[in-house]
């Protein structure tokens, strides 16, 4: 049967339009709420037992987990889940707009919800962002605006959410939830429940992490390295635990990715089939799922250094650099769990833009996963002033070592474009922009593993020029490029490709104004973390917040265009791209049920080939034809 | 309102009885990564050295003839499982529950034993704390497979990936308190 | 369905406004020592506790001739506890530190408690720049009368280099005339 074809077809008892009323929101609301009454009453009866405030340590930390509990019971997930897992009555799921505000097992609604999310934390964390900006325009710490503590935990608060909650999920999840089951060719992933679970522990930790500040806050920037953490106000609690639970998010997820990688992949999808993103996805999962372990110990054990009394890294008996170890052996390889996605985003990308077959397509996925195999002896290179000289060689090579993966991933990407006939629009650019953006970031990378250039430039704001080209020049050029490219898959509208072309290039040009300059101050000597530096280096840091500030502002473009797309866009053509993958295949918005019941798809040929006169890729049969294992 | 079935094999959850026990294992490679870590970090964090002897090495070995029984059982459910003898591996859970609580009651009585602020006592308190969360959330796991084979059982027994990754899950803690106790008591 | 939903949102909102009404009354009311003090057999009695890095109160009205008691908490939040100040003067003492813009606070110019006597574990005497540290945990109890200083007065932590006081640790008395004079 062809896909046009049984995409007209109906899809039974689900009703695809409900319109939606405010009732609909009331679970989410009730979350919320549930969630408050849970943190104070948690927090009330520990203070009250403890004969302690609010703010103290153990009222905090048992505060969050009453609150995060009130929170997620609230969410529905007693009825959803809980009530039937204990052989109580079965409630049926709703499909309509409902969905999107309660817990849900459907990857669909799940990960819109994160879409939606990051949006929303990404303006706040955005707003910190300028916050500092704002600080830095002057050299001394400007007492009108914040002071130095206040400097301090703002660009913890940034540097956190940032990388928590928007660019470890904006991708895997707001892209990777949605398409996995999608480009696998089945209806939904191994563990939809576990799957819905994920989005909800998301929200409370980006709350208690914006509102940290009430209870102290915490100065140590998103390291929270001890012994610092433990003198620096209490809101270092709430840190730990968002961290924690984010990290925990990320990983339910990371389960469902492998297991419905590897166990429910349609018929005749072989791994050399499986497309480029879901192997990027696959990569960032291992690295979750193996590395995250170590992380968690580290925040547990200084959890109770607070709140316990142990002395793991306080005290005389205290070891404080066993932490960083603990930190950085997830939180290494965790850029790689931002950045492999992004890349994979790319590749599948340009290959349907271009349509050209993947260039190089094994070595791709050996770039993928050859980054996975070295991310965590890449991590070590962050003690390279911490450690006898003896060891900076070892550190030095192993640092470099991951240059080599990565460059597969990316001569891949450009031995597609190469020769084809690239159609450029909006997400096409970002992509390209993204590519330019990461080479500076690589590049620059090169300078910190090299030893003698490290000692010099560690700690300035060379590299947070780095990482901010290869986290925001990088992730989110590829978060808004995948965004507009699956605009239409999700929404069934064309975005605004003026608008999205115009907002790539004001990105890109101010993107560049704020952060380039980073390069020249950290050579000049500007401390990272620091909320004063000397006054010859306020021109270009005034140039540098300016732009900031453009940049920040530019970003109400995609939202405006995003939002009146959704609303009123142009109504999108089947497949716009003209890709072959299997999303493709499905009518956009995808329906609930993704295709109709009694029909599963058929892999009968690669998704990358474009050549003229090659068959359609997939083939449609009926549920149970030809089952041989 | 538009409703579609929440069970299990239902449209939208199309996952086979293969593939959830198959990707329960990576969930299972996540929790015991994380063991592990805590139990290399006795040696990182609680001194090279013998454990103290205030511990109580007998309590210690109640708890493992406990775990080791615990295995025992849990292999037979397994093979009443395999054998189709849903009603039977049901009756073992009741049993099966009664290990986690009576682990979860050793663990908090042997955190008196040492000062929590000295090295080993620390790491060994901590751990204990990990392994009494985990025998909480396993012991609730347990009693939902018992009370669905009880309450609804056609769904169960549709189900019955649930109560297969439940004992699996609980056989991992057992094998990593085996090592818990090798590693804090004996060692 | 709908108006179940309506129900228990309403009634959610409302027990989460008690109990975070009620939590934070407990805290100010209860945990923590109030603003106006105690009058205890005629001497006014009051509390400060020192927490990372603030004072609770922040605001003291005294008046001269009246016998004040104070007892100083450190409740330092920190694990292990840091040691906190308590020093009563005014006008800011400064260090400049090769950042422009940036002196260190390094303490009060005129020390309140300058020719004042000071009750400390029934002892009476003036103490010169008399200010109380403590560790983490302790507690120091002193009185004494409000000599004839009206007027307002600040009291702050200038330890590690003046970064608790620059970080907010810091609060003020107001000094009115006798009362009843």
């Amino acid at each position: 049967m062809a896909t046009a074809e049984l995409q007209a077809q109906g899809r039974g008892d689900v009703a695809e339009k409900s319109s939606f009323h405010i009732g609909m929101v009331f679970p989410m609301v009730r979350a919320t709420l549930w969630g408050f009454i849970g943190y104070y009453a948690a927090a009330w009866i520990t203070a009250a037992i403890m004969g302690q405030v609010l703010f103290d340590p153990a009222p905090v930390l048992f505060g969050y987990l009453g609150g995060l509990t009130g929170w997620v019971m609230g969410s529905g997930i007693w009825e959803g889940w809980i009530r039937r897992g204990f052989g109580g009555a079965e409630a049926p799921v709703l499909t309509g707009v409902d969905r999107y505000f309660r817990f849900s097992p459907d990857s669909k609604a799940t990960a819109t919800r994160y879409v939606v999310f990051n949006i929303i934390s990404f303006f706040f964390a955005g707003m910190a962002a300028m916050a500092i900006r704002v600080e830095l325009l002057t050299p001394d710490s400007t007492s009108w605006w914040m002071s130095e503590i206040h400097y301090n935990m703002t660009f913890g608060i940034h540097g956190l959410m940032m990388l928590l909650s928007v660019v470890s999920s904006v991708i895997v999840a707001g892209a990777g939830y949605y398409l996995l089951p999608l480009m696998l060719g089945v209806r939904n992933v191994v563990f939809p429940k576990l799957l819905g679970l994920s989005w909800w522990l998301v929200p409370p930790a980006v709350v208690a992490t914006f509102m940290s500040p009430l209870v102290g806050g915490f100065q140590t920037g998103w390291w929270g390295y001890p012994p610092l953490a433990q003198n620096s106000g209490t809101g270092i609690i709430l840190y730990g635990l968002a961290a924690a639970t984010l990290l925990t998010s990320s990983v339910l997820g990371a389960i469902n990715i492998i297991g419905t990688m590897v166990y429910m992949r349609a018929r005749g999808m072989s791994l050399g089939r499986v497309p480029i993103f879901i192997w990027g996805l696959c990569a960032a999962a291992i690295l979750l799922t193996i590395y995250a372990p170590a992380t968690y110990t580290g925040v547990m054990m200084d959890m109770s250094d607070l709140v316990l009394g142990t002395h793991f890294y306080t005290g005389a008996t205290g070891h404080p650099v066993g932490y960083m170890d603990q930190f950085w052996w997830l939180f290494h390889p965790e850029v790689y769990v931002f950045v492999l996605p992004a890349f994979a985003v790319w590749l599948e990308i340009l290959s349907a833009a271009s349509s050209r077959p993947l260039f190089g397509r094994n070595w791709a996925i050996a770039g993928l996963l050859g980054v996975v195999l070295v991310a965590a002896f890449v991590g070590v290179h962050h003690y390279f002033t911490a450690v006898s000289p003896a060891r900076f060689p070892i550190f030095m090579t192993l640092t470099e070592t991951v240059s080599v993966p990565t460059g597969f991933v990316y001569l891949s990407a450009l031995g597609t474009m190469w020769g084809g006939r690239l159609r450029i629009n909006a997400a096409v650019l970002l992509v390209l922009m993204g590519m330019i953006n990461f080479l500076v970031g690589g590049l620059t990378g090169i300078f910190n593993a090299d030893v003698p250039a490290d000692l010099q430039l560690h700690n300035t704001y060379w590299v947070v020029g780095h990482f901010h080209y290869t986290m925001l020049g990088t992730v989110i050029f590829t978060w808004l490029a995948a965004l507009y490219w699956w605009f239409p898959k999700v929404t069934g509208r064309m975005i605004n490709e003026f608008w999205g072309k115009f907002h790539a290039w004001w990105f890109f040009i101010f993107f560049n104004c704020t952060f380039f300059p980073f390069f020249i101050m950290g050579i000049e000597g500007m401390n990272r973390r620091v909320a004063v530096y000397m006054p010859y280096l306020q021109p270009i840091n005034d140039f540098s917040s300016i732009s900031s500030f453009l940049l920040g502002a530019g970003f109400l473009i995609p939202l405006a265009n995003l939002f009146f797309s959704w609303r009123n866009g142009k109504k999108a053509p089947e497949n716009p791209w003209r890709a072959k993958t299997l999303e493709w295949h499905t009518a956009s918005p995808t329906p609930y049920k993704v295709f109709p019941e009694g029909m599963e798809p058929v892999v009968v040929h690669r998704f990358d080939d474009y050549s003229e006169g090659s068959p359609d890729p997939v083939a449609w049969d009926k549920t149970g034809a030809g089952e041989s294992r | 309102m538009a409703t579609q079935s929440n069970e299990y094999s239902s449209l939208m959850d199309p996952a086979s009885e293969r593939a959830k026990r198959g990707a329960f294992v990576f969930f299972m490679l996540f929790n015991f990564i994380l063991f592990a870590a805590f139990l290399m970090e006795r040696w990182m964090y609680g001194g090279y050295g013998h454990a103290p002897a205030a511990l109580n090495t007998g309590l210690g070995a109640g708890m493992l003839v406990i775990v080791l029984l615990s295995i025992v059982l849990t292999v037979m459910t397994r093979k009443r499982l395999d054998a189709g003898d849903d009603t039977g591996a049901t009756g073992n859970l009741a049993l099966l529950m009664l290990a986690p609580i009576l682990l979860i009651v050793g663990t908090v009585y042997s955190w008196t034993e040492l000062p929590i602020g000295s090295p080993f006592g620390g790491v060994f308190d901590l751990n204990g704390i990990w392994f009494v969360l985990q025998f909480a959330l396993t012991a609730l796991a347990i009693l939902a497979s018992f009370l669905k084979g009880k309450r609804a059982p056609e769904r169960a027994k549709r189900e019955r990936w649930v109560v297969y990754n439940v004992t699996s899950y609980w056989l991992m803690l057992a094998v990593l308190w085996v090592g818990f106790f090798l590693d804090y008591y004996v060692a | 369905m709908a108006a179940k939903g309506t129900v228990t949102v309403l009634v959610s909102a409302v027990v989460c406004a008690a109990v975070v009404f009620g939590a934070v009354k407990w805290e100010d009311s209860v945990a923590l020592p109030t603003s106006a003090g105690q009058m205890v057999d005629g001497v006014h009695h009051f509390t400060i506790n020192e927490f990372n890095y603030r004072f609770v109160p922040t605001h003291m009205v005294w008046h001269v001739g009246e016998k004040v008691s104070l007892t100083i908490m450190n409740r330092s939040q920190s694990q292990p506890p840091i040691a906190h100040q308590f020093s009563l003067g005014r006008g800011l003492e400064t260090r400049n530190n090769g950042f422009p813009g940036q002196p260190l606070a390094v303490g009060w110019k005129h020390d309140f408690f300058d020719n004042v006597p000071v009750t400390i574990d029934g002892q009476t005497s003036p103490i010169p720049s008399f200010s109380v540290s403590l560790e983490g945990g302790q507690k120091f109890h002193f009185t004494f009368v409000v000599p004839n200083k009206p007027g307002k007065w600040d009291y702050g932590c200038f330890l590690q280099t003046g970064q608790h006081f620059m970080n907010g640790m810091r609060g003020h008395v107001t000094i009115l005339p006798a009362q009843g004079a």
